[in-house]
């Protein structure tokens, strides 16, 4: 649950939040589970959800960032910049690369993004993504493959910003 | 040619940098924190919405009142011009009457 979250929100805090949310909904909803999926399905289903909101408030929140204290006042720097994010499980010899990777994927759309996260990241089968997101097999398919090449292209952009 | 293929190469290298990756591990007091939300949840009582009603009417009242404070200012901004165009409609009028009695 928690690397599903910091995979989506690049940021330490903001997945432990999730993590806890995502544990308390559970555990105050778990009445409400029909038993028509998975346990380990709906629980993912709620942490992409919670996910999504907390980029959406994210976002929100930079679109104000000018009149918040997002930025520092000496540097004038963004305090959450997710950038430099360098998630925890990554091999320390391609955490520079994954720098990059993650960098991208934040930039992907929504459905883009969490197909690729629950297949690359969390491992899940076309099958189970599916089933969490509501959508046909043929559809999860096609989203990683967008999603693949919509990274491809992104990073071949970065690739031809650096040699400049 | 030799370009392109350092381009692909690195994109490759970007794409596959998730090999071997571990799966990230919270912060080992996450449970001791989920259970101290949970027990604390009971003595937290949600604001009911009718208490915050009179804030809500206090609020109405003040925007009213700058709202009032605002007009009359326009007004009276505007007043003194409107006097002097009433004043010198009547006294045009005055002054044509003068002419033609004469």
């Amino acid at each position: 649950m928690f690397n599903t979250a910091i995979s989506f929100v690049q940021n330490n805090e903001w997945a432990e939040d999730i993590a806890q949310d995502v544990f308390i909904e559970v555990y105050q909803s778990i009445e409400k589970f029909n038993e028509q999926s998975t346990l380990g399905t709906w629980i993912y289903r709620i942490t992409v959800n919670k996910c999504l909101d907390q980029i959406r408030a994210q976002k929100r929140q930079k679109r104000f960032a000018f009149v918040t204290s997002l930025f520092h006042k000496d540097t004038g720097e963004l305090i959450h910049d997710t950038s430099n994010f360098e998630h925890p499980g990554i091999l320390a010899e391609q955490k520079e690369r994954a720098k990059y990777l993650f960098k991208t994927i934040e930039r992907l759309p929504a459905s883009q993004k969490t197909a690729f996260i629950l297949s690359q990241i969390e491992g899940l089968s076309q099958k189970e993504i599916a089933e969490i997101l509501n959508i046909s097999t043929k559809a999860v398919e096609s989203l990683i493959q967008r999603a693949k090449t919509t990274l491809r292209t992104k990073l071949e952009n970065i690739y031809e910003r650096r040699r400049k | 040619m030799n370009s392109r293929n350092d381009k692909e190469k690195w994109v490759a290298e970007v794409l596959n940098s998730m090999e071997g990756m571990k799966k990230a591990e919270g912060n080992p007091f996450l449970y001791e924190k989920i259970m101290y939300r949970l027990q604390n949840k009971d003595t937290v009582q949600d604001i009911p919405a009718g208490a915050l009603l009179p804030k809500w009417i206090i609020a109405g009242l003040f925007l009213l009142f700058i709202n009032s404070i605002a007009f009359t200012n326009e007004i009276s901004r505007h007043e003194p011009e409107m006097h002097n165009e009433t004043n010198m409609g009547i006294l045009s009028e005055i002054g044509n009457q003068t002419t033609y009695n004469y």
